[in-house]
């Protein structure tokens, strides 16, 4: 085997080096540089895959911490009332006795007051029936629409009192608890009646 | 300047420009290591592709302790052995000089000499092969190279001398010494 000087390395490592030339065509360079990129794409789905879980439990415990600090006054009361221990809560038998008898007489007025409610409520409307107006009881004095005052009071100003004597009589006939009302407000038409 | 490196970890991190300076920086030395030592075009195409697909799978465990060119080497070493256990045609251990096409040898060109080299690293067997073009086209220096193919530096030392004087008698055959001058 011949050896080799320096300057005879040199001299074909330059003539290696002008030999290579060779590069792959573009299509490789394309379709690595393309596989390179979903890779990175797959990589972020990835990352998103191994994380769902501990993001998930982040995002409820974030989304739950911020509803009760909303709500907290409410929390509070609630919790004050519920938070006193048991044996508080628990009543003894000495304490359940007068109880007993409070409540007795809380029913009987529970059913008088229901009785009483019954009595009161028994005219009922019932459909297609024409509405008479406070007609079977009185709870005081008859508020009117001022409208109809109005009105009698335009055909007075206008001078035609006897239309205004006429709607007058209708009303106290239609309601008669408001005769003295009316007495009281139209003396003058009532006179000449 | 940007290392390999931080190049290979900026992709890691998500910047394909990074992985394209990575690729335009080593894709011809790659490519012509496939193609020095595989007789078939395509199967250098296959391989040279494998070894980035590779590097893209695994790209997620790499750790900046390893030498980004030694890895990729280390795996294309690896291709080029799975290959050439799969098929002996991947090699050419032939060390009869192969005849250069033309017989005008009087009128030297440059280009002649460069075709003439080509097909001398054809007769140099194939440890030796990879040994010369790990040196001269990818740059690594002895230890690399042995790292890359599992061997200890003074053989990868003997076997590029042993490429290098064959190279020279390849090409004193077909020129005699002018091309040394």
């Amino acid at each position: 085997m011949s050896k080799l000087n320096n300057q005879q390395i040199d001299k074909l490592y330059k003539l290696y080096k002008l030999s290579a030339t060779e590069i792959p065509p573009k299509e490789i360079d394309l379709a690595i540089i393309c596989n390179a990129k979903e890779a990175l794409r797959k990589n972020d789905f990835k990352y998103y895959y191994k994380w769902r879980f501990p993001i998930s439990v982040a995002a409820s415990i974030t989304l739950v911490s911020t509803l009760y600090i909303l709500n907290n006054s409410t929390y509070q009361n609630d919790i004050e009332l519920n938070s006193a221990p048991q044996l508080y809560k628990q009543r003894s038998p000495i304490m359940e006795a007068p109880l007993a008898k409070e409540k007795q007489i809380e029913s009987s007025i529970v059913q008088q007051e229901k009785k009483y409610s019954q009595d009161i409520d028994s005219p009922k409307l019932e459909l297609n029936q024409k509405f008479q107006p406070l007609k079977t009881r009185s709870t005081g004095p008859l508020k009117f629409d001022p409208i109809i005052f109005k009105k009698i009071d335009e055909l007075i100003v206008q001078g035609k009192k006897d239309e205004a004597r006429k709607r007058l009589t209708n009303l106290v006939t239609q309601y008669p608890d408001i005769k003295v009302q009316l007495e009281k407000r139209y003396p003058k038409l009532f006179e000449s009646r | 300047m940007i290392s390999d490196e931080d190049l290979m970890l900026s992709y890691v991190a998500g910047d394909i420009k990074a992985f394209e300076t990575l690729y335009l920086k080593h894709k011809g030395p790659l490519y012509r290591y496939f193609r020095r030592q595989c007789k078939e075009q395509d199967k250098t195409e296959e391989l040279f592709q494998d070894v980035w697909h590779k590097i893209i799978k695994a790209k997620n465990s790499y750790q900046r302790s390893a030498k980004f060119t030694t890895w990729i080497y280390h795996i294309a070493h690896n291709l080029l052995i799975d290959e050439y256990r799969k098929s002996s045609s991947v090699f050419q251990d032939n060390n009869e000089p192969t005849e250069l096409a033309s017989n005008i040898i009087d009128n030297l060109e440059r280009i002649e000499i460069i075709e003439q080299l080509k097909l001398c690293l054809n007769n140099l067997s194939s440890v030796q092969l990879e040994s010369f073009i790990l040196k001269q086209d990818a740059g690594f220096d002895l230890i690399e190279i042995s790292n890359i193919v599992n061997c200890d530096k003074e053989t990868i030392k003997s076997r590029i001398r042993y490429a290098y004087s064959k190279l020279k008698i390849c090409l004193n055959n077909k020129f005699g010494t002018a091309v040394y001058e």
